[in-house]
């Protein structure tokens, strides 16, 4: 009865109204491609007339056209629809919400609205400001570098070990076994890997031992088939490479993880790298090379896969490390000058954090909102 | 030519079309990008055919050559046969490659992912020692998320907190906020790779490096 | 040298030894331990909570058989809060193991919710390449799931055709042992804005913290306690809680060899410092 009481006094109130008072409005959708409409208005449940709406309806039409479309059923609480039903871009359509009650039908105010496509996602404004400062960076600090400036990279030991790593393998006549990880191609993780994989294949066809590479992803197999070959080329050793030691195992994670562990143990590779995008199976990898007492360089960006390699590995090459590899195994300065343009990135990323926090506990919460 | 320029116009075109999509919501860009993730999955089927190929070729040889434990390539050749044979026979709804999925391969793996137990037991039994002051602070913050992620660290009390309230705010807040440093590290990194490829400064991973 | 060498070097096998008997005997004897709630499993089951009936939520089964025991549980319990709420479940597989795991989940959990095929429920199957899966239902599922598990058009299910894309879904759930819970973070939530959960082996779990303090997932479950934590709220004791028994002995069992390498180790020490 009260439900009923608010609806008769909100008639009373609105006489002029098409009868629905809850200001529908329908604008073009921001930041799309011309394919939807947002329309808002004031939900039903604020205006008491919650307990005896029956239904509420969304209808469209296109302006010109008088077909009406019934596009949605919504409820009370709703106040926010976006339409991307076949809407057509830049033809004008036109919208009415229906409200059904017991007693009466009351529809809302019209309102029209073009969908329109936009050249630039504006929400995504911080994230083109960082990729255009970030590109700068890497450009500027690679001429400066190409053009022969210094550049100075700290040691990192796990790459040191690498010409050990390949030396002892040699003197034992055992092989080395390279493990690019078990992500695919899209994840740079494994590209960091691969660039690797090249410059270990260089050093091992140098010694002429053995490299096998088991692989779990067949793209990726393709990929480090490809390096390998190439390497090999380059020290003018193609006669090294034999495509069946750079082979598939399974896509199964725990599979992929069986079968390495049992090459590891049927084959004792004198030297594992275990470099790339690992998940649960680190550990188990990592614990059986270091049962067969090889030496092992691992790396990789996953965070919980770290403590992992680092307690059962000799060398472990933490997050960036991994892909500063590369650049270290061939001290080429151009690819230096990437590292730099990197540091700096690093560094303008510090100091926008600690703004952030001093502003935010200093109550402008503005400059964090320009990140979101 | 081919073996060096037309790859690299060919990333950096690829590439600088991925970074610019994002940005740009018009449909045709947004219909291109569509093909792009389009054309992976259908890549992607077609390598799976490339793998399997090379996981039979390998073991063939294994077999072929006698090598050590060539037995076990048999084993795995088996296995691919009658889990395809299987499938294609008696569907994989039911029949023997659902036994064989219930009671072959999901007791198989599991056993695989169980072995993390037995080795998380025994490398931090070898690494957990206290030999100086920060592997003292490793120990005793890994001791306390032992104990507090299961239910013991309720029972066991620290100055009025228990050690699942310690744990908890361990991984809260000293493990978030490293966590957070590598990622930034890790995030930049990445970014940087993808630059160094699309801009065609980094060539090794074409197997060039120069 | 003797007690200190020997506390040191304890062989492996006796570690594994104790680490079966640590797990088999409580699995066998339970003792009954409970669990308290945490705050990310919380924010999970109240986000469920607060879902309308006839909401749509994406259980995605990024996992293979050799995860199960940690996250059977999870897909097992988060499916009865979901069907009793009357949510709508689309199920479906981004790993190419996944799929045998999900088709007996959804059909038993559905049997006992007695929820019907196609209207409140269905399993969309397995597709490869994850990545590209994710991004393209952000544009249309049918594009990447043009039927279902069974072959039938997804546009036959009265189900399906209310959805279209991560705008009509309320709810993304992923549970994984690898790092697809991060890309459905990155690509559902950051760049479509599809509210996301999480189901992490307790290994993977412990990098969702950043992802969870930072909004990008609701919350999420790692690893059994995970579990069993959610087993507590939806008030259904399952696996989890069984398990978490076993858990704890094993905890406690770690612990004890962690403190015999250490006494080993002071020992040690104080011998070569006094020689």
């Amino acid at each position: 009865m009260t439900a009923m009481a608010a609806l008769l006094l909100l008639l009373l109130v609105f006489p002029a109204h098409a009868g629905l008072p809850i200001d529908l409005t329908a604008f073009d959708t921001p930041d799309d491609g011309g394919k939807s409409i947002t329309l808002e208005w004031i939900p039903l449940h604020r205006l008491g007339m919650a307990d005896s709406l029956q239904s509420l309806v969304l209808l469209r039409r296109a302006e010109d056209e008088t077909d009406t479309l019934e596009l949605t059923s919504l409820g009370a609480r709703d106040s926010l629809f976006i339409d991307d039903k076949d809407l057509v871009t830049d033809e004008p359509y036109a919208y009415v919400l229906e409200a059904r009650f017991p007693s009466a039908t009351l529809v809302s105010n019209e309102t029209t609205a073009t969908p329109t496509i936009q050249w630039f996602n504006k929400s995504r404004s911080a994230v083109c400001g960082a990729v255009v400062i970030f590109t700068s960076l890497l450009l500027w600090f690679t001429y400066h570098a190409s053009k022969g400036r210094e550049m100075f990279i700290r040691r990192i030991a796990g790459l040191e070990a690498v010409e050990e790593a390949v030396g002892r393998a040699t003197e034992m006549g055992r092989p080395i076994m390279y493990v690019p990880g078990i992500s695919t191609m899209s994840d740079v993780a494994t590209i960091a890997s691969i660039q690797i994989l090249a410059q270990v294949a260089k050093k091992a066809g140098k010694y002429a031992t053995r490299l096998t590479v088991p692989n779990r992803d067949p793209i990726v197999m393709t990929v480090c088939q490809e390096v390998v070959r190439e390497s090999y080329n380059q020290i003018g050793r193609p006669d090294l490479f034999r495509e069946d030691d750079i082979h598939y195992v399974t896509y199964s994670q725990f599979g992929y993880a069986a079968a390495v562990s049992g090459i590891m143990m049927r084959e004792k590779p004198a030297t594992n790298f275990l470099l790339g995008m690992f998940y649960a199976e680190s550990l188990i990898l990592a614990e059986t090379g270091n049962a067969t007492g090889a030496i092992q360089i691992a790396g990789t960006d996953s965070d919980a896969q770290l403590p992992f390699f680092i307690t059962a590995c000799d060398y472990t090459l933490i997050g960036e490390e991994l892909y500063a590899a590369s650049v270290y195994l061939s001290k080429e300065p151009k690819l230096l000058g990437s590292l730099k343009g990197q540091d700096y990135a690093k560094a303008i990323t510090i100091a926008l954090i600690l703004l952030g926090t001093i502003l935010s506990i200093a109550g402008v919460p503005q400059f964090v909102a320009v990140f979101k | 030519m081919f073996r060096r320029t037309i790859p690299l116009i060919f990333a950096f075109v690829v590439g600088t079309f991925m970074v610019i999509q994002f940005f740009i919501p018009h449909p045709t860009f947004q219909a291109i990008y569509n093909g792009v993730l389009d054309w992976q999955q259908v890549i992607f089927g077609f390598v799976l055919v490339v793998g399997t190929l090379s996981m039979v070729r390998h073991h063939v040889i294994r077999i072929q050559r006698k090598k050590e434990g060539y037995r076990y390539s048999m084993v795995a050749l088996l296995g691919l046969v009658s889990m395809v044979l299987a499938g294609i026979i008696g569907g994989i709804r039911g029949g023997p490659y659902k036994w064989m999925f219930d009671y072959i391969q999901m007791p198989a793996q599991s056993s695989m992912f169980s072995l993390l137990a037995f080795f998380v037991a025994s490398a931090s039994y070898r690494a957990f020692r206290a030999r100086s002051v920060t592997a003292t602070l490793l120990l005793v913050a890994g001791v306390i998320v032992m104990l507090g992620r299961v239910p013991a660290g309720e029972y066991i009390h620290v100055g009025g907190l228990s050690l699942t309230d310690i744990s908890t705010w361990i991984l809260d807040y000293p493990n978030t906020a490293a966590k957070r440093g590598i990622l930034i590290g890790v995030g930049l990194g990445m970014t940087a790779t993808a630059l160094k490829i699309i801009l065609g400064i980094e060539t090794s991973y074409l197997g060039r490096g120069d | 040298m003797g007690l200190p060498n020997a506390l040191l070097n304890i062989d492996r096998k006796f570690i594994f030894a104790g680490v079966a008997l640590s797990i088999a005997i409580p699995l066998l004897n339970p003792i009954g331990f409970g669990t308290s709630v945490t705050r990310q499993v919380q924010n999970v089951y109240d986000f469920v909570e607060k879902l309308e009936e006839g909401s749509t939520v994406i259980l995605s089964f990024d996992y293979e058989p050799s995860t199960m025991a940690e996250l059977d549980p999870m897909a097992r319990t988060l499916l009865k809060h979901l069907f009793r709420k009357k949510a709508r479940v689309l199920g479906m597989a981004l790993l190419a193991g996944a799929p045998g795991i999900a088709e007996s989940i959804l059909q038993e959990e559905a049997d006992a919710a007695e929820k019907e095929y196609g209207i409140e429920w269905v399993f969309l199957g397995y597709v490869p390449a994850p990545t590209a899966a994710m991004l393209r239902i952000g544009e249309d599922i049918s594009m990447v799931y043009p039927t279902d598990q069974y072959g039938t058009l997804i546009t036959e299910f009265p189900l399906m055709r209310s959805v279209k894309n991560y705008r009509d879904i309320d709810l993304v759930i992923s549970l994984s042992s690898t790092a697809m819970p991060q890309f459905w973070a990155q690509y559902a939530h950051d760049r479509y804005g599809a509210p996301v959960a999480v189901g992490a082996t307790a290994v993977e779990a412990i990098r969702m913290y950043p992802y969870h303090d930072s909004g990008q997932i609701v919350g999420f479950l790692g690893g059994l306690k995970g579990a069993a934590e959610y087993e507590t709220l939806v008030g259904q004791p399952g696996e989890g809680i069984k398990g978490m028994d076993a858990q704890t002995i094993a905890h406690l069992f770690m612990v004890l060899m962690i403190v015999i390498g250490n006494v080993g180790h002071v020992i040690e020490r104080r011998r070569g410092k006094s020689s």
